[in-house]
């Protein structure tokens, strides 16, 4: 049910990638398409990857926890994001394991910076990380998508909805 | 030549010679030991002497106290500028000039002196005369190396050196008694013009030629009963001391010419209670016993050794010195560093103590017929701090808790905390519903929180009607065990946003029945999130955890119990506890309740909570229609869903709560407007 997102059909400019010293994954996207086995999620260490698929829109996939110790690198990726005017940000949770109160206070901050023109999904199709968005009331705060068609749809579609 | 020219070339080889002469005794006797332990008699040589010591006065002393007055008082006159002179550097300026001017005048003395010389010589022969066969005989005991004989020639070499030494070694006395006779009163003809002519180098010799009777005061007081003569041949210079220090000590001015040209006689009459000391002094020079024997040697070869040590190395035995002297001076300062360091770091530790009990109450333990329990664990590191709670009673009898978790942790969130936590209570004191008071807080603090936000639980608890009514903002709902343990399950879908979020919050509450025995547990998100390995610890465990509890147990039970399972805990916990009695009957949630607003009146996620609070698909579609519909025309409303067994029923309630934060809203508006 996961979904190792279809990449290639993206135009990729540019990847940067960000992880841990002794991360033993690759290091490129687009290896990520090979390896989705979701047994193989729970133990990994935390990776943050950024690729911008056009000069508007970043996706932000994450793998790990986005705890105390994690969650402020989310949050500077995301800002330094909006700061060169990337504003239609994509957020994959769909590799994430677990999320904390300082994860969404991370994105509260960030939903929070967000200009007019600006739109932020989640994508997300985890029921672990989805409760922790029910339960904290933020669900209805933010667009979450299970696929990550549907958050590029949302962020590329005229200004209507929900943001 | 004056006696001052030649002090150094005479005085030192003497005292070397002395010394060398005290060291080849000590050896010998150190060789001789065991024949002194062999022969016991040895042991205390002097005693025969201080038995026939009463007779001494008779013959000895008398002609000591008698003749030295009548002798030296002519004779030694002239000799005195002289020996002042020596003395002429001690700090007494009238003194000093006087006998400066003495000093440079040296062809009195020299006569005076030789002649001086001479009577001394004669007297301690004559006293000599009188005591010398005890002495002798003493001798005889004392050194059985050296007998008689020996004995006799020593004695000889005392009594000459006694004479030779006269002008040296007299005069420190001398000088003393000078300064004396000027300080103090004075005495006879000589002390009277003394004064008036202090340069005169006659004048000092005046002053000890008048002082000169006074000594037989301390000779005639205290007969010694040892024999004197024996001491002229110890040492010359301890008898000049003790002549001084008992002239000193008495306050009276002794004549020179009377303890040194006589000295014998002199050391004849000091007190008895020098005659201890002497016997020491005797003692050591003639066994070689205490420290010299020991410290001599050692002396010696340490000398030795620091002798052949290079340069290089004495430098880097100086450097090193010098560098532990640093550290120890560095240590010492860092000592009291860490003395200070810590008293301020008690003091700190005290002062939050107190802050801490200002923002963390401890709760009475029975709140009417409710016992209240609750605990706070901090986590280690950066995590801490953000988490608060607070339960009291209400004025209308019920009871509220308050339990909530300020995001952005640390020091920074506690004023925020206090914030938080002191407008919740003050909405629920003003007789707010949890909904209301969350409600309304959110719209107060949204802007207040500086970035950061709060998840919040707000209950009230009536014990007469035995219903929990609880609201939450973002927070996990509490966890409700009845008498068979298991944890009412709760309705968690369209739960309201935390405060501080920019949205509207306060928009849930539930309603839960408790009519017989139950525990509450109210809990933030450290609790649930703290790692069992890889996993969080969650609320099913935390269930068991305090299904396992004892009755009655206190929340920081529950947390060491919590604490002992998991392997990590990145966030603070904080628990409370209201253990409710009653029969074994099992709690009930009774309704829930939804606000809807023109937004949010036809969005899945409404449609979502009404399934999950057990409305039939067929009813939700109309409910949410008929919501909408009322919310188009009045802004806002509640939907409460009953529940009783399986089935669910909604009913509308117009809430006029909303204005707030509608007129919140407004303000917020017209504010971005005009900026």
């Amino acid at each position: 049910m996961l979904n190792p997102y279809v990449v290639r059909r993206m135009p990729r400019k540019r990847v940067r990638v960000h992880r841990r010293a002794l991360c033993r994954r690759r290091t490129t996207i687009l290896s990520d398409t090979h390896t989705s086995n979701p047994d193989e999620v729970g133990a990994v260490e935390f990776a943050i990857t950024c690729q911008e698929l056009d000069e508007r829109t970043n996706v932000i996939a994450i793998e790990g926890d986005l705890d105390l110790s994690t969650a402020p690198r989310l949050k500077w990726m995301l800002l330094d994001s909006l700061q060169e005017g990337r504003n239609r940000l994509v957020l994959d949770l769909s590799r994430t394991c677990f999320m904390d109160s300082t994860a969404l206070g991370v994105l509260v901050v960030v939903n929070r910076r967000l200009e007019e023109d600006a739109r932020m999904a989640v994508v997300c199709d985890r029921a672990a990380v989805l409760r922790i968005f029910e339960l904290s009331g933020m669900d209805g705060a933010f667009a979450i998508f299970p696929s990550l068609d549907e958050a590029l749809a949302h962020v590329h579609a005229p200004t209507t909805g929900a943001g | 030549m004056a006696p001052r020219a030649d002090r150094p070339t005479h005085a030192r080889p003497r005292r070397r010679r002395l010394l060398a002469a005290i060291l080849t005794g000590m050896l010998a006797l150190s060789v001789g030991i065991p024949t002194a332990l062999a022969h016991p008699t040895h042991a205390k040589p002097h005693e025969p002497a201080a038995v026939a010591a009463p007779e001494a006065p008779a013959s000895a002393q008398q002609p000591a106290a008698t003749a030295a007055p009548r002798n030296s008082a002519p004779t030694a006159a002239p000799p005195a500028p002289g020996k002042s002179s020596k003395h002429a550097k001690r700090p007494d300026p009238a003194v000093g000039g006087g006998a400066e001017a003495g000093s440079r005048a040296p062809v009195v003395p020299t006569a005076g002196g030789s002649k001086h010389d001479k009577s001394a010589a004669k007297e301690a022969k004559s006293l000599a005369r009188s005591t010398g066969k005890r002495a002798k005989g003493k001798d005889k005991g004392g050194e059985p190396g050296s007998g008689g004989e020996a004995g006799a020639i020593e004695q000889r070499r005392a009594q000459e050196r006694a004479g030779e030494r006269t002008p040296t070694h007299v005069a420190p006395g001398k000088a003393k008694h000078v300064e004396s006779l000027r300080a103090g009163a004075p005495r006879g003809p000589g002390a009277s013009s003394a004064p008036a002519q202090p340069s005169a180098p006659l004048t000092a010799v005046a002053a000890g030629t008048t002082a000169a009777p006074i000594l037989p005061v301390p000779a005639a007081a205290a007969p010694s009963p040892a024999a004197p003569a024996t001491h002229a041949r110890t040492s010359h210079r301890a008898a000049h001391r003790r002549s001084t220090r008992t002239r000193v000590r008495a306050g009276v001015a002794a004549s020179a010419p009377a303890s040194s040209a006589a000295s014998a006689p002199a050391i004849a009459g000091t007190p008895s209670r020098n005659a201890a000391p002497r016997h020491r002094a005797v003692r050591a020079a003639k066994h070689g016993a205490g420290s010299p024997s020991i410290v001599a040697p050692l002396a010696t070869t340490i000398t030795k050794i620091v002798g052949v040590v290079p340069t290089p190395v004495r430098l880097l035995i100086g450097a090193l010195l010098a560098l532990a002297l640093a550290l120890a001076v560095r240590s010492r300062f860092a000592a009291r560093r860490a003395r200070r360091l810590e008293r301020q770091r008690g003091q700190l530790l005290e002062d939050v103590g107190l802050l801490q009990a200002a923002l963390l109450p401890v709760p009475p333990a029975r709140l009417g017929p409710v016992g209240t329990t609750a605990a706070y664990r901090p986590a280690a590191g950066p995590g801490a701090g953000g988490d608060f709670y607070d339960i009291f009673a209400l004025e209308d009898g019920q009871l509220a808790v308050i339990v909530g978790d300020v995001s952005g942790h640390g020091r920074k969130a506690l004023p925020h905390t206090a914030l938080v936590r002191f407008t919740l209570r003050a909405y629920l004191e003003a007789g707010l519903s949890p909904r209301g008071a969350v409600q309304t807080a959110g719209a107060v603090l949204d802007r207040q929180l500086g970035g950061s936000f709060a998840t919040v639980l707000a209950a009230t608890y009536n014990p007469r009607t035995r219903v929990l009514v609880y609201a939450s903002a973002g927070h996990p709902p509490p966890l409700i065990l009845g008498d068979d343990r298991r944890a009412l399950e709760s309705i968690t879908v369209s739960s309201a946003p935390p405060i501080g979020v920019g949205k509207p919050t306060g928009t849930r509450q539930s309603v839960v029945s408790l009519p017989g025995r139950a525990v509450l547990c109210f809990y933030t998100d450290g609790v649930t999130e703290a790692r069992v390995a890889s996993e969080l610890f969650g609320t099913a465990r935390l269930a068991r955890s305090l299904g396992e509890l004892s009755p009655a147990a206190s929340a920081a039970d529950l947390l060491d119990h919590v604490s002992e399972q998991v392997d990590r805990r990145p966030d603070d916990m904080a628990a409370c506890l209201l253990w409710l009695e009653g029969e074994a009957l099992a709690p009930r949630a009774m309704r829930e309740e939804l606000e809807l607003d023109r937004e949010s009146a036809g969005s899945e996620r409404t449609a979502r909570f009404l399934r999950g609070c057990g409305l039939a698909p067929a009813e939700v579609s109309a409910v949410v229609q008929a919501a909408r519909a009322e919310v188009a025309d009045v802004g806002s409303l509640v939907v409460e869903l009953h529940r009783e067994g399986p089935h669910a029923r909604a009913t509308f309630q117009h809430d006029n709560i909303a204005y707030l934060h509608t007129r919140h809203a407004a303000r917020q508006a017209e504010l971005t407007v005009s900026s």
